[in-house]
């Protein structure tokens, strides 16, 4: 069996870096190869509130709530 | 910037070409309406009504054990044949063959190879679907006692069937052969439960599971009730979803489709949460979980995408809650980027943690080795990738922007 990755996302963030990293921080997962379930942190810093990151907080947390309507 | 709504809404229009305009997409004035109309609803539910998954599933009393360990994404599903004999409108799929069981688009004509994964991934719940699996029964039963006789009770395993062709002598061979639960889906046989009724006294768990449909609420509140007095353990109600396989019947029948990832049926969710309203306020004991199709596409996506990423994510990246493997790189000046270097290697930083291709003066670091940078004088750039299982090796499938791929082999 092959296991492939497939970049879907990579830009370089010009705005509310620091903010922005102290988010990605707390979403990090511990990296755990031998396939226990890994820990994380506990998500504590707000997302900064650029709308131009929305698509950024999808790839690094999961969307909580019921879908909106549209 | 383009928002997520737009890109869902370019998707689904993509997904759907020539056919998207004839379907029932909800206008702005029904969504608000709707909107409040589900709050309403929620609003109003006894505190018996459980909010799990970050408030994208509802339930009342308690979930299914294999639901549970969905949510904990220890769950695999294996589409142990392709064929069906019933003829549900909301179908999402063809079932035109026989085929060979599948999971994730991995094929396992033999038992012991789906096992080695089970075990590789150290999977605690497997659950056994289709098409019918009765109508392929003797592969069934194979892989049912090939599971438990490896695994025993370290493998939660529970079986879908429309029930159609179930009879005591099949229940029997699979409870023999260890089977944990069984789940119906009635709205495939005009809700009928004598199979149902014939499981209760056979299996330890019998769940019932179906879809909310509309046209159907008046019919299920009953059923509810009747399901309880048999000793059926839980029902499970699902969002129905739009593919572009249904789409046709799902225009035939007037829903309003949500724009998302997929579309989904709004009616189907307000039908579910009036069901779920029903049962908290008639005592109803069966409990009565709400599967969104939120929670399935959010949950499910974020468990497959962490349960493999491990397998290829290096040391200087880090996997995020939503399951993506994350790189952070930098670039500056020089001499900016040779005093962080310098503060890594004089730190004793894990040399495998960080990354530095000096011919572009590029430094990759693992979130661990970020408090070594201070951000505001460097570039930053971030990456996400999914690991994907593919069955044989391929240059990628890309699922949004498409820059670059790289693969490897795991085993």
């Amino acid at each position: 069996m092959v296991e492939k990755k497939t970049v879907i996302d990579e830009r370089e963030i010009v705005a509310n870096k620091a903010a922005l990293l102290q988010y990605l921080a707390d979403s990090s997962v511990y990296k755990d190869a031998s396939g226990n379930s890994p820990g994380r942190h506990s998500p504590k810093s707000q997302f900064p509130s650029s709308t131009d990151f929305e698509d950024i907080r999808e790839l690094e947390r999961i969307k909580p709530e019921l879908q909106e309507y549209y | 910037m383009v928002s997520l709504k737009e890109e869902y809404i370019e998707m689904n229009k993509l997904e759907y070409g020539q056919k998207y305009p004839l379907l029932n997409w909800v206008s702005a004035g029904e969504a608000e309406k709707s909107t409040r109309t589900r709050e309403k609803i929620i609003g109003s539910l006894p505190a018996t009504a459980q909010f799990g998954s970050l408030n994208t599933k509802l339930f009342t009393r308690s979930l299914p054990p294999g639901c549970q360990l969905c949510a904990r994404g220890k769950w695999s599903c294996l589409f142990i044949n392709g064929i069906c004999n019933a003829r549900c409108f909301y179908c999402p799929t063809a079932q035109p063959s026989r085929g060979e069981p599948t999971t994730n688009t991995i094929r396992f004509p033999s038992p012991d190879d789906y096992l080695d994964y089970i075990e590789k991934l150290k999977f605690t719940g497997v659950s056994i679907s289709g098409g019918e699996p009765f109508l392929t029964f003797d592969r069934t039963i194979r892989f049912v006692s090939t599971i438990k006789r490896r695994f025993g009770n370290g493998i939660y395993l529970w079986l879908y069937t429309n029930g159609i062709t179930v009879t005591r002598d099949k229940l029997k061979a699979l409870t023999d052969a260890g089977l944990d639960e069984i789940r119906f889906n009635i709205s495939a046989n005009h809700y009928e439960v004598d199979k149902v009724k014939l499981a209760v006294d056979l299996v330890e768990t019998v769940t019932v599971e179906v879809p909310a449909i509309p046209e159907d609420y008046e019919l299920l509140k009953p059923t509810m009730t009747r399901l309880e007095e048999i000793g059926v353990k839980f029902l499970n109600l699902h969002q129905l979803r739009c593919t572009p396989y249904n789409c046709d019947n799902l225009i035939r029948r007037g829903y309003t489709l949500l724009h998302g990832p997929k579309a989904t049926v709004m009616e189907s969710e307000l039908t579910a949460l009036r069901l779920l309203r029903h049962a908290s306020e008639h005592n109803i004991r069966l409990p009565v979980n709400y599967c969104s199709f939120a929670y399935k596409n959010r949950f499910e996506t974020a468990a497959y995408r962490q349960r493999f990423a491990p397998f290829v994510c290096k040391p200087f990246k880090d996997i995020t809650e939503a399951g993506t493997i994350r790189r952070m790189s930098i670039t500056g000046q020089p001499e900016h980027v040779d005093h962080v270097v310098k503060l890594l290697t004089e730190s004793n930083c894990n040399r495998n943690s960080w990354r530095f291709k000096r011919e572009k003066y590029r430094l990759t670091l693992a979130q661990s080795l970020w408090k070594y940078v201070d951000i505001d004088r460097f570039s930053l750039f971030l990456s996400y990738y999914i690991a994907k299982l593919a069955s044989a090796p391929c240059s990628g499938t890309p699922l949004r922007k498409s820059i670059s791929t790289e693969g490897r082999h795991w085993w």
